[in-house]
């Protein structure tokens, strides 16, 4: 594309924005909106992800040994299973522990009447293995599998799958959301482009009675969608950035054991993502309603 | 240079405009295209600039079948075509200098050659004077010659124009009359459809004569007549 031509569809845009200033905010407002909530849906389901994620790492794996094993076996598999990777703890329970954890005070009758008594305790030791992340969840799993002391281990997997199948739902539903909300300002897009070609019905006719291909005629309108795509993404970053610092700051206190902050890198990555979305909708809004524009001769027009 | 073949014309409405027109026009003639109103003339000249096409028949512009040419062609076919229509087609949002220059702009002319010939084209049309009013501005005569401008400007192969002095007092139309005259010199092959006599029997050039869709009459040299 020759620099005379662009230039003149740029001309040509802004000149269109700044004389139908209602219909540009129209669809730069649509195109916003639709990116302000995708944007907010998607920090939504990365904070919700990151949430579960560390929920689930903070979990427990629960081991039980052989009655066999004592004070010493305990022990030592504990310094054993240390050394594995993303194993952050691992507490000894006593049976005495688990006895009193068992029965706490006050619950004495209880005590009595299941017929244990603290000589003749029939718990066996236990592990508490505290994990960093989930990453390495099988491969300790397995280790413990293959360890003969160890009689059986729970690791809450009803919860992990729980957490899954919600993050999972969440993801989906935002996805959802997005595409829907796409989908709604591609169809206002295409209906504002529409009513503008109709207002410049007599500009597009001249322009193809001097001899203007299709693509020259589409020119502008893309190149004004291309504009209100950036202009709308700009603002939509600008606000979500702010909605999500102010409401972030309200949300923490109530979740302090949860950093609720991004990192920069995702939160650019974010802000180039919904750009893109933003040009691409008015892009293709502009295209889809620029289509037929082959349709456009003196007679037809002069029967709009 | 044109040249038409059995074309007829019949609208969804049912209306027959062009009935088995046949004509030829060669490269450089001087053309008037007569006849009572709802003739067809305008029909005629829409179909030379594929603003529309024949139910039947075929027109051929510099040897090439425009009426079967794929839709993507048509820009190409115009840019050789100066159209000046019945009624204005001027941009209002624009100045005169604009509007001229948008014949040339949409083919994509540098800048500095758009400046020029936009000057010259309004010069032909003595209104380089107004170059930066707007169409609102200009009386129906003023701006029935900037239509005229932006028609000439690309120097086109053939000037199609319908009713230019429609609107104009004696003294312009001859002024636009002499400059038709001068740009057919130049080569260009001109067609006009018009109602106004006085001009057609003054300058006594070809004459093609429409009613009811069918020619009736083609003479050189002739006069405005159809009856
Ligand atoms: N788009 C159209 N749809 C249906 N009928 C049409 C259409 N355009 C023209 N006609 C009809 O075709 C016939 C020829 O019209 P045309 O405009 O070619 O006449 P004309 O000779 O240019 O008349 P005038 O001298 O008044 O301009 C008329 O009966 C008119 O009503
Ligand atoms: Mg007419």
């Amino acid at each position: 594309m020759s620099i005379s031509k662009l230039s003149f569809f740029i001309y040509e845009a802004l000149t269109n924005i700044r004389r139908s200033p209602v219909i540009s905010f129209i669809t730069i407002s649509t195109i916003a909106t639709a990116l302000l909530l995708t944007g907010a849906s998607m920090l939504l389901t990365m904070n919700m992800e990151n949430f579960l994620e560390h929920l689930k790492s903070d979990s427990l794996i629960t081991v039980y040994l052989k009655q066999s094993a004592g004070k010493h076996e305990a022990n030592a598999l504990s310094l054993r299973l240390k050394n594995l990777e993303d194993v952050e703890d691992i507490k000894v329970i006593t049976p005495e522990q688990s006895l009193a954890e068992l029965f706490p005070e006050g619950n004495e009758h209880q005590f009595s009447a299941s017929e244990i008594s603290p000589q003749d305790n029939p718990l066996p030791y236990c592990l508490r293995i505290i994990i960093s992340s989930q990453a390495q969840l099988e491969s300790i799993l397995t280790n413990l599998a293959s360890e003969p002391l160890i009689d059986s281990y729970t690791y809450g997997k009803e919860f992990f799958d729980k957490i899954e199948r919600l993050s999972r739902l969440i993801s989906f539903a935002s996805i959802a959301i997005a595409s829907l909300l796409a989908l709604a300002s591609l169809f206002i897009i295409y209906n504002t482009i529409r009513l503008t070609l109709f207002m410049r019905k007599e500009e597009i006719l001249i322009m193809k009675l001097v001899g203007a291909t299709n693509s020259f005629v589409r020119g502008p309108f893309i190149t004004e969608a291309f504009i209100e795509g950036t202009l709308a993404a700009t603002l939509a970053i600008f606000l979500l950035f702010v909605l999500y610092g102010i409401s972030a700051e309200k949300i923490q206190p109530l979740i302090p054991f949860f950093n609720i902050s991004m990192p920069m890198q995702v939160l650019v990555k974010l802000a180039i993502k919904m750009l893109l979305m933003g040009i691409m909708l008015g892009v293709a809004g502009s295209m889809m309603s620029l289509r037929d524009i082959n349709k456009f001769n003196k007679a037809t027009l002069e029967g709009v | 240079m044109i040249s038409l073949k059995d074309v007829t014309k019949i609208f969804p409405n049912g209306v027959r405009a062009l009935n088995k027109v046949n004509l030829d026009i060669k490269a450089g003639d001087f053309v008037f295209l007569v006849g009572p109103s709802g003739a067809g003339k305008s029909t005629f000249l829409r179909m030379l600039f594929r603003d529309d096409i024949p139910t039947e028949g075929t027109i051929y512009i510099d040897g090439k079948d425009i009426t079967s040419m794929p839709a993507s062609r048509i820009p190409y076919l115009r840019r050789n075509l100066g159209i000046v229509l019945q009624d204005f087609q001027l941009l209002k949002t624009r100045t005169v200098a604009e509007n001229v220059a948008f014949g040339l702009r949409v083919i994509g002319a540098p800048n500095s050659a758009i400046n020029d010939r936009v000057q010259e084209a309004l010069e032909q049309v003595g209104l380089s004077h107004k170059r930066r009013m707007y169409p609102t501005e200009l009386s129906g005569g003023e701006q029935q010659r900037v239509c005229i401008a932006r028609a000439i400007v690309n120097n086109p192969l053939i000037l199609i124009t319908d009713e230019p002095t429609g609107n104009l007092d004696p003294m312009i139309s001859n002024e636009i009359m002499n400059l038709f005259l001068e740009i057919n010199k130049r080569g260009t092959t001109v067609i006009i459809a018009t109602h106004n006599h006085n001009l057609v029997n003054k300058l006594r050039k070809r004459v093609v004569a429409l009613v009811d869709g069918k020619i009736i009459k083609d003479e050189e040299a002739g006069t405005y007549a159809y009856e």
